[in-house]
């Protein structure tokens, strides 16, 4: 019996003394979490009747305005770091443009205005980008609306009910987050 | 007395990577008919200490090791949870499971017949790694245009429950064991998603910069007892949703040489009527983001109308329905040749049984889950030091490893018996390169 037992003995000490953790770490468990998240924003298509009122006469802004209500989850009110828009546009008039858009909390305050878009006469490749830092305009995290404005400036080229003439916008927020 | 001991502080102590199948069929521990029910017994009763009888404690994962999260290098965390999670596929899976027997006892009944009967408490959780669900909420979206994100890939299911059973060792003939054992489940909590459908994509396209399309979506999530889990322990005592399973087994020698074991474990159900709360989504959605109409006479509310249309083509439900749920059956098998030294042992009733000293043999062990079977296989080893001491050396093959080396034993003091089973020796030494951990050990009275 007291020699049958040594070899399992010695076996299983073995296995038990040089059981190694060493070159484990538990202490530098620190994950980051930064998803970039893309969705579509707001979109549409404007024709040279959306400028013209019931007398034909030019009308030099129309404005439209939604709720949006993604802001209020805690997740993107926490963790949000960067919001960065694109723009496209496709200008099929022979008139220049403007759009002026806002950001607007419950109270009708403006959180962040974006910088002013002008789009040449017949441009159909506009595009830019507009980047929000949290941390610089905390006041956008408060945004519960969003107003676009479309400003046809005075020219010496009437609008032609006749003629048919589309603009159309795009756009789409790309979201930084670090949890 | 020194010796033993020392022999059961390591069978205690090494015994931290033990996976409780690879006792089956062997040695002399009445934790066997747990196994198999159709297990030879050559005693006459048994008792298990409460709570210690036999504990089993199993943490194991089939998508990376130890030490590819947590390697003591330069690299951050997230360097190294990027390369885990670019080898992970949807069928890795994370799989806990622990099992106290809070009470156990059997008792011969006559010659032929062995009863034992008991009480545990089981959890088991098994999810698979959704692994587009990870790199979708880890890397977003954005760097993944016109990639499908699959949602059927979320499994999972998570139990804890009770267990009263009452089980028969027969013996046929000098051939034949046969057994079966009657359990009721006492299920306290259920968590279970299955069989889901549907994927998320983003692409480009002409109505507007980004699209977010949701095709077929199809998804379920069962839950009992998530109410009422102030009594998540008390409901396992009888007092959860119950259920009724069986286990079947037998012993077979072919020659007093050649002996095959088999048995089918926890073949049954549990009818979760209670405290049940069930969540369904179904449907198919794009977004392209909100259209302005830029109509002044009739200006709309766009959000609200984004919300209806959401609430219209992905409708979602809540319900208290009752569902059933089936247990992950097991299945076992071996087949085991003697040789050597052959010896008498003195068993019950001044019966003798005749033994061998060595055995060589393998083992089939599988058990079903929701995406497919869990299979192992492992070959074996069988060496009789003395009556009373019983060693088993494995080798095993399953989704965890193909290197997996085992040691069991089992030994007798007195009436005390002790098991232990070390699983996988290599990840002992290193436990940076094991996928699973696990703990099991027993003592029992066994009176002769």
């Amino acid at each position: 019996m007291k020699f049958k037992l040594v070899p399992l003995q010695i076996l299983l000490c073995i296995s038990f003394f040089i059981s190694c953790t060493d070159n484990l770490n538990f202490d530098n468990i620190n994950l980051v979490l930064e998803p970039v998240v893309n969705t579509p924003i707001v979109y549409f298509e404007l024709n040279q009747n959306n400028f013209l009122d019931e007398f034909n006469q030019e009308i030099s802004v129309v404005s439209d305005i939604t709720v949006f209500r993604i802001l209020e989850t805690t997740i993107l009110k926490e963790n949000l770091v960067e919001l960065k828009i694109d723009f496209e546009v496709e200008n099929g008039f022979n008139r220049m443009f403007l759009i002026n858009m806002f950001f607007l909390d419950d109270d009708d305050n403006i959180t962040y205005t974006v910088d002013e878009f002008i789009i040449d006469a017949g441009d159909l490749n506009y595009s830019a980008t507009r980047t929000i830092l949290i941390e610089t305009t905390p006041e956008f995290l408060n945004s519960t609306r969003f107003r676009t404005d479309v400003i046809l400036p005075p020219a010496s080229t009437n609008l032609n009910p006749a003629i048919e003439k589309v603009f159309k916008f795009r756009s789409s927020g790309t979201f930084y987050l670090r949890f | 007395m020194k010796k033993y001991i020392l022999f059961l502080i390591l069978a205690i102590t090494t015994s931290l990577n033990a996976q409780q199948q690879l006792s089956f069929s062997f040695g002399e521990i009445p934790q066997n008919l747990m196994l198999n029910p159709g297990a030879e017994t050559n005693f006459k009763s048994h008792y298990g200490i409460p709570v210690f009888s036999n504990f089993q404690f199993t943490i194991g994962n089939t998508g990376f090791q130890m030490g590819d999260l947590f390697s003591n290098d330069s690299r951050s965390f997230n360097e190294k949870f990027e390369k885990v999670l670019d080898q992970l596929s949807p069928d890795d899976y994370i799989n806990l499971n622990t099992k106290v027997d809070v009470l156990s006892f059997g008792y011969r009944y006559d010659n032929k017949t062995y009863i034992s009967v008991g009480f545990y408490e089981e959890l088991d959780l098994m999810v698979y790694f959704p692994k587009d669900a990870i790199e979708g909420l880890y890397y977003g979206n954005d760097p993944f245009f016109n990639r499908s994100f699959s949602i059927s890939q979320a499994i999972m299911k998570a139990d804890i429950l009770g267990v009263l059973h009452a089980g028969m060792s027969r013996k046929v003939d000098e051939k034949l064991t046969i057994g079966g054992r009657v359990k009721i489940y006492s299920s306290s909590l259920n968590v279970e998603t299955n069989n889901n459908s549907g994927s998320i994509t983003t692409t480009t396209n002409n109505i507007n910069i980004s699209r977010l399309t949701l095709q077929n979506l199809d998804a379920e999530i069962r839950t009992s007892g998530i109410a009422d889990s102030n009594d998540v322990f008390s409901n396992t005592l009888l007092g959860g949703n119950l259920g009724l399973g069986f286990d079947v087994g037998l012993t077979y020698h072919f020659s007093p040489q050649l002996e095959f074991t088999g048995s089918i474990l926890d073949l049954g159900f549990i009818k979760h009527s209670k405290n049940t709360r069930n969540f369904t989504a179904k449907g198919n959605y794009i977004l392209d983001g909100i259209n302005f109409e830029y109509n002044s006479d009739d200006p709309l509310d766009y959000w609200q109308q984004l919300e209806q249309d959401i609430d219209a083509r992905i409708p979602t439900e809540e319900t208290e329905d009752a569902y059933t749920s089936w247990r992950p059956m097991k299945l076992n098998a071996a087949l085991k040749y003697s040789f050597g030294e052959r010896r008498n042992k003195l068993c019950y009733s001044k019966t003798h049984k005749q033994y061998y000293y060595n055995s060589i043999g393998f083992q089939i062990h599988t058990i079903m889950r929701p995406l497919k079977p869990q299979f192992s296989f492992t070959s074996f080893y069988e060496k009789s030091l003395s009556k009373k001491i019983h060693t088993k050396f494995t080798h095993t093959i399953n989704d965890y490893s193909a290197a997996i080396f085992g040691v069991a034993t089992s030994l007798q003091i007195g009436k005390l018996n002790i098991f232990g089973v070390l699983d996988n020796i290599l990840a002992v030494t290193d436990v940076a390169s094991a996928n699973n951990i696990s703990l099991n050990f027993g003592f029992n009275i066994v009176i002769d």
